[in-house]
């Protein structure tokens, strides 16, 4: 006897919590996979306990007798430590605190360590007394489905009253206060073999593959591989199964194709063989070591998976089922033979079968007294039989366990002999063992659909996904023995699908009962609540109602009583719903349903899926090359799709970006401004057939352009509104050089290649992204020409005569070779200057230096739009999809010389009605009041209701030229009204104005700067 | 005026500064590189030519024209495929504006079998090479980097993050692979390969 006596009581409690050195009363002296020769301290609700290395906080929790560790989700009731896995519906706490904090982790999957600080959740004022527990009481009033019926009336309490009631009573943890502080990554895998699990069936199918010479990858949820082989007294191949287990990794270490992950979940199975997996690189440190991330999401692309998951023990549902005291039967062997921990000193088991007996042996050797067994069946073995009597345990064939007594802890069980007689049996431990539940889920991910197994009571995989095999338990299959040969047998069939033929490992020696088990799934009649769903609070009696209700199917089951929807997703919950309703139904499990599983497996952090996309790093960015300077020269920055522009470029004394705008747009019209237009998509388009490409995708006629000439193109999509406008420069016959707006880059490329490649593939021609290798400056205003002139190397002539608007040439800078187009966006006299991009920052310095004396000024984006709505030319408002070229003022742009992409459809009548809006200027008719892009226009006195509507503003700013507000709209009959006046109205900013109509060109509408 | 030349500036010029960035102990796992010496030009084939340019290619510089997924070496010369009948070419033996001089030698020599256009410094481009640039890869790349399936002389389009990216492993250069993107993305690039060679102590060296 190496363990205190008695039933744990709250005295007890008290003494492991004493400010003297902790001690770990319920610890075996002997035995177990746990490192005693170190000691880890840590707290729960804030008082120190002490563990060891190996353990979970769920261990070191019992280890230390804390029985009560969190309080239910609806009725507050104790509740303690259930299981010894991820199937955990009882044991959540909250871990860290700060902004690490993380609710709902299981004890029983969280490695102790030094420093670990855990809290109760969802009790109030603490664990021990949780005034919420008056819900207990009320639970007629709060059964399935309550807040359908309960908190009707008033409609508008719902919101506002009740449900933040309902959530704040019905909690789970909290969430952390700040942001998150730790790194997740992403990485990816290939494997030829991924193994699923690393207990003997998963460590024989990674040995058989691996020894065969495929790419094997084994993952293990576990700190150790080995499965039930930690946790169960056998042996294999005549040693210890965990020892075994140890001897297959150090083998498989040294493969150098295979490679095994401890602490990692799979998680979910995708299409394509795509395997996602959450490995937690530091959750058993304090914090995560520098440059390691907390957690990595494995994206893993396998041709063959192998599941060998394992199985889930069930629990039985009978009155007071959830005691803490009450604990899955193989969760008990699992804290004594692994943890070395007595879960309990006077034991009751309960079981349907064989598998119930080996927690009665285990517990027995671990110095705990057996005080009675409950075996579901008609009859025991012998040898069984003997035991029980060996150990002077009462033995009650037939019978089953109808209730439990104690506050927050078990102090004795209710058991019904086969007659229906019931006695009480003192006892602090009730382990129930009703049989095991596979892990099949990660075969159900793509739809798969369990079936039903008689021989096992439980479901098993069905119609397999592609490329999968499954053994072992997570097969039904229960024998060690049989998990062992059919692990050999998958990674052997796995790896030969992969090229890597073997006859595999010779097969261990290990148990091989059968495993005898009768259906037990719920006492009925038996004495208080007794619950299917531990972490959602779903009893007995909510299933009765849900079927009474008419809620049958087992979906509807599912959403009316909450049963699986919990974090634990249902793991010890949903066959036993299904048992319960199909005993109600009298139509057997498979007659009344299956359950299936979506991924995750287990919670997954949003943190962790995505990864370092966040903040700053959420997508790339993409700089100019002319970044830099402009950070160094004033520019603030805005985000135009992954570009960054510079917007303007303040200087001292500007109070603001008004100021900052109308200097630099003012300063174009004067004298001489500079623009960074890099990010204007260029694609360069070559070959014999490149000309006629171009055609197609453009509206007006490309294949008379001449040889260093540029045009002005608009395009239009299928349907015959505008995609996108932009220039087209020959730079030689077969060689084109096309712009973009840098909003319509990427799809621009994308339509231009698709009109190649689908529909004209006969053409000879090649298209080039080259928008990264220019560094791209517009040069406009009176002065352009002197500035452009003392910038390039001499020699070319730029006067009007020679480079007129709409001409290009290539010249040098500083021996460097340029493009230089003569195009302007502001209706000035302007240049487009391109500069390879290593040498776009030293051009700009030569620009600002050589224009000193000019007075050049940079002017970012919000001064070109500006500028060219000054001038009246389209831009993103008025390019928004639903404008066609004659709307927008582009009309004679679409050639009716050829035929072009679009062309036919913008023909349809509702688009060449006259009716149709087209672009207008707007003045406001008091001069000073700002208009707004995005109000809408209506007939002065008309009602304002939708079908009233006359259009819409587009693009709006404040012209410093004309010193006043104006705005480029779209307007009914646009062109009939200049001079008329409209109302501009703005319901959802309050904006009410009159305007008037007028030419959308307020600048130089003749364009004789442009042409100077 | 003094501004007589004008310097050129790496796409990566400032963004990896040179030593060492993560772990601090032990021997570094990756060692980074940025490539900004590099002339370079963007190769389309021109229709029926493919037999006319791989002889140009090779009676001109040497170089064999790389099949699906690959690349090749000559010298200061490589060849990585970027796409069906496309290549991108590079030269690591000019310096400054005799870089732009590569693209034309190029046309010269290919004549109407390939339609060439001058990438010099369009694209930001990484050596990378060390024990540990496989894994630091994984994080980056979603593709299949063993030495089975990507050995020297392989090369990839494919995604880090949300980046397009050239990947290849020039045949001559057991260790080395080479990672490239649009000039634009390039400080991303080079933000993501330090986080993601932290682990394993990463070491930075001047451009090359």
């Amino acid at each position: 006897m190496n363990a205190p006596q008695g039933p744990v009581t709250p005295a007890r409690e008290n003494l492991a919590s004493g400010a003297a050195a902790p001690t770990q009363p319920w610890r075996l002296k002997t035995g177990g996979q746990i490192d005693r020769t170190r000691t880890l301290s840590f707290s729960f609700d804030g008082k120190r306990f002490a563990g060891n290395p190996g353990d979970t906080l769920a261990s070191a929790l019992l280890a230390n007798g804390v029985r009560l560790v969190a309080r239910s989700f609806k009725y507050h009731r104790p509740r303690g430590i259930l299981s010894a896995g991820a199937e955990e519906p009882n044991a959540l706490v909250e871990l860290h605190s700060g902004a690490r904090r993380e609710p709902n982790t299981r004890a029983t999957q969280i490695e102790l360590f030094e420093g670990l600080e855990a809290r109760s959740q969802n009790r109030w004022p603490s664990l021990a007394l949780d005034l919420g527990a008056v819900n207990g009481f009320f639970a007629p009033l709060i059964a399935a489905g309550f807040y359908y019926k309960t908190f009707m009336w008033p409609a508008s309490f719902w919101e506002k009253l009740y449900e933040p009631l309902i959530r704040r009573a019905a909690g789970l943890g909290r969430a952390p206060d700040g942001p998150d502080p730790d790194r997740y990554e992403r990485a990816h895998l290939h494997c030829d073999v991924l193994v699923v699990g690393g207990g003997a069936a998963g460590l024989m199918a990674a040995l058989a593959a691996g020894r065969a010479g495929a790419r094997v990858l084994l993952l293990e949820e576990d700190v150790a591989v080995g499965g039930r082989l930690l946790s169960e007294v056998e042996e294999v191949d005549g040693r210890p199964g965990a020892e075994w287990a140890r001897q297959v990794e150090s083998e498989l270490a040294t493969l150098p194709r295979v490679r095994i992950l401890r602490r990692t979940t799979a998680f979910a199975l995708l299409d394509g063989g795509v395997v996602t997996a959450l490995e937690r690189v530091a959750d058993h440190l304090p914090q995560p070591p520098a440059h390691l991330p907390r957690q990595r999401y494995w994206k893993i692309v396998a041709r063959r998976v192998v599941l060998a998951a394992g199985a889930i023990e069930r629990p039985v549902v009978f009155g007071g089922n959830d005691r803490p005291g009450v604990m899955l039967a193989g969760a008990v062997r699992s804290y004594v033979n692994r943890f070395a921990v007595l879960p309990g000193a006077r034991a009751v088991v309960f079981t349907a079968g064989d598998d119930g007996w080996r927690s009665v042996a285990d517990l027995a050797r671990a110095g705990a007294r057996i005080e009675a067994v409950v075996d579901a069946r008609r009859e025991v073995p012998a040898a069984q039989a003997q035991l029980a009597s060996q150990l002077d345990a009462r033995l009650v064939v037939g019978g089953r366990v109808v209730g439990t007594q104690g506050g927050r802890h078990l102090v004795s069980v209710q058991i019904a002999n086969a007659q229906g007689g019931e006695e009480g049996v003192g006892a602090d431990l009730l382990a129930m063992a009703g049989g095991w539940n596979p892990s099949l889920h990660l075969s159900c991910h793509l739809g798969g659909r369990p079936r039903w197994d008689e021989a096992i009571h439980a479901f098993v995989p069905g119609d397999l996904p592609a490329g999968m095999g499954v053994a072992g338990a997570a097969r039904g299959r229960f024998s060690t023995h049989t998990a062992l040969a059919e692990g050999a047998r998958e990674g052997v069939a796995a790896a030969r699908d992969c090229g890597f033929a073997s006859n595999g490992p010779a097969i261990p020696r290990a148990e091989d009962a059968p495993g005898d088990l009768a259906p037990l799934f719920h006492v009925p009649r038996g004495h208080g609540k007794a619950f299917v769903d531990f972490q959602h609070d779903v009893t007995d009696k909510d299933v009765a109602l849900a079927h009474r209700e008419g809620f049958r199917s087992v979906e509807h089951l599912k959403r009316y009583t909450t049963l699986g929807m919990a974090t634990d997703q249902g793991k010890t919950a949903n066959v036993t719903g299904l048992a319960v309703m199909a005993n109600i139904t009298g139509l057997g499990i498979p007659g009344t349903g299956t359950t299936t599983h979506r991924p995750p497996w287990t919670p997954v952090a949003i943190g962790a899926i995505a990864g370092p996309h966040r903040g700053r790093h959420f997508r790339p960015a993409r700089r100019t090359p002319l970044h830099r300077w402009a950070a160094a020269n004033g520019a603030s920055f805005v985000e135009v799709g992954p570009w960054y522009r510079a917007e303007w470029y303040a200087r001292p004394g500007e109070a603001g970006w008004r100021d900052s705008v109308d200097r630099e747009a003012l300063a174009v019209r004067a004298g001489v401004g500079v623009c960074d237009v890099s990010t204007l998509g260029k694609i360069e388009v070559v070959g014999p057939g490149a000309a006629a490409l171009l055609d197609l995708v453009y509206g007006n006629m490309i294949s008379t352009l001449a040889v260093g000439r540029v045009r002005y193109g608009v395009m239009l999509r299928e349907d015959g509104f505008v995609m996108d406008d932009g220039t087209v420069a020959r730079l030689a016959p077969d060689r084109f050089f096309v712009t973009t707006t840098t909003a319509n880059a990427g799809k621009v490329m994308q339509h231009m290649e698709f009109c190649h490649q689908v529909l004209r593939p006969d053409l000879d021609v090649s298209l080039l992204s080259v928008t990264d290798a220019w560094a791209q400056v517009s040069i406009a205003g009176p002065r352009a020409r002197d500035l452009v002139a003392a910038v390039i190397d001499p020699a070319p002539d730029i006067s009007n005569g020679a480079l007129p608007h709409m001409a290009c040439i290539e010249v040098s800078v500083a021996g460097v070779p340029c493009r230089l187009y003569r195009l302007s966006f502001s209706g000035e006299l302007a240049y487009e200057l391109g500069v390879p991009g290593d040498y776009g920052e030293a051009a700009m310095q030569r620009i600002m230096a050589r224009g000193a004396p000019l007075g050049v000024t940079p002017y970012g984006t919000e001064a070109l739009g500006v500028l060219r709505i000054e001038k009246g030319h389209p831009a993103g408002g008025e390019l928004n999809g639903q404008t066609t070229a004659r709307d927008i003022g582009l009309g004679k742009m679409v050639s009716t010389k050829k035929d072009c992409i679009g062309r036919r459809l913008a023909e349809r009548p509702a688009l060449v009605d006259p009716a149709r809006h087209v672009l207008v200027g707007l003045k406001p008719a008091d001069g000073r009041s700002p208009i707004r892009a995005g109000a809408h226009l209506y007939e002065i006195g008309a009602q304002v209701v939708t079908s009233n509507g006359q259009g819409y503003v587009t693009s709006a700013c404040h012209s410093p030229t004309l010193g006043m507000p104006i705005a480029l709209a779209l307007l009914d009959r646009g062109a009939e009204r200049v001079g008329q006046r409209i109302r501009v109205l703005d319901p959802l900013r309050n904006g009410d104005m009159d305007a008037e109509v007028c030419s959308p060109v307020f600048v130089d509408p003749e364009g004789g700067r442009t042409r100077g | 005026m003094a501004d007589l030349t004008m310097l050129p500036r790496s796409p990566l010029a400032g963004h990896l500064p040179p030593g060492r960035h993560g772990r601090a102990d032990g021997a570094p796992g990756v060692a980074v590189t940025e490539r900004g010496d590099l002339a370079a030009a963007s190769l389309a084939l021109r229709a029926g030519q493919d037999a006319a340019l791989a002889i140009a290619l090779l009676d001109g510089f040497g170089l064999a024209l790389p099949q699906r997924a690959g690349c090749t070496a000559a010298g200061a010369l490589e060849l990585v495929w970027t796409g069906p009948g496309q290549w991108l070419a590079l030269d690591a033996g000019r310096e400054d504006v005799a870089r732009f001089g590569f693209a034309r030698a190029l046309a010269a020599q290919l004549g109407g079998a390939a339609s060439v256009t001058d990438l010099t410094g369009a694209r930001a481009v990484l050596r990378l090479s060390g024990p540990a640039v496989r894994e630091m890869l994984a994080k980056l790349v979603p593709i299949d980097l063993d030495e089975s399936v990507f050995p020297p002389g392989a090369a990839a389009l494919t995604l880090a993050g949300h980046m397009g990216v050239t990947l290849w492993r020039p045949p001559t250069a057991e260790d080395a692979w080479h990672i490239a993107c649009y000039r634009s993305f390039g400080e991303s690039l080079a933000h993501d390969v330090l986080e993601a060679a932290a682990e394993f102590g990463c070491e930075v060296s001047a451009t090359t």
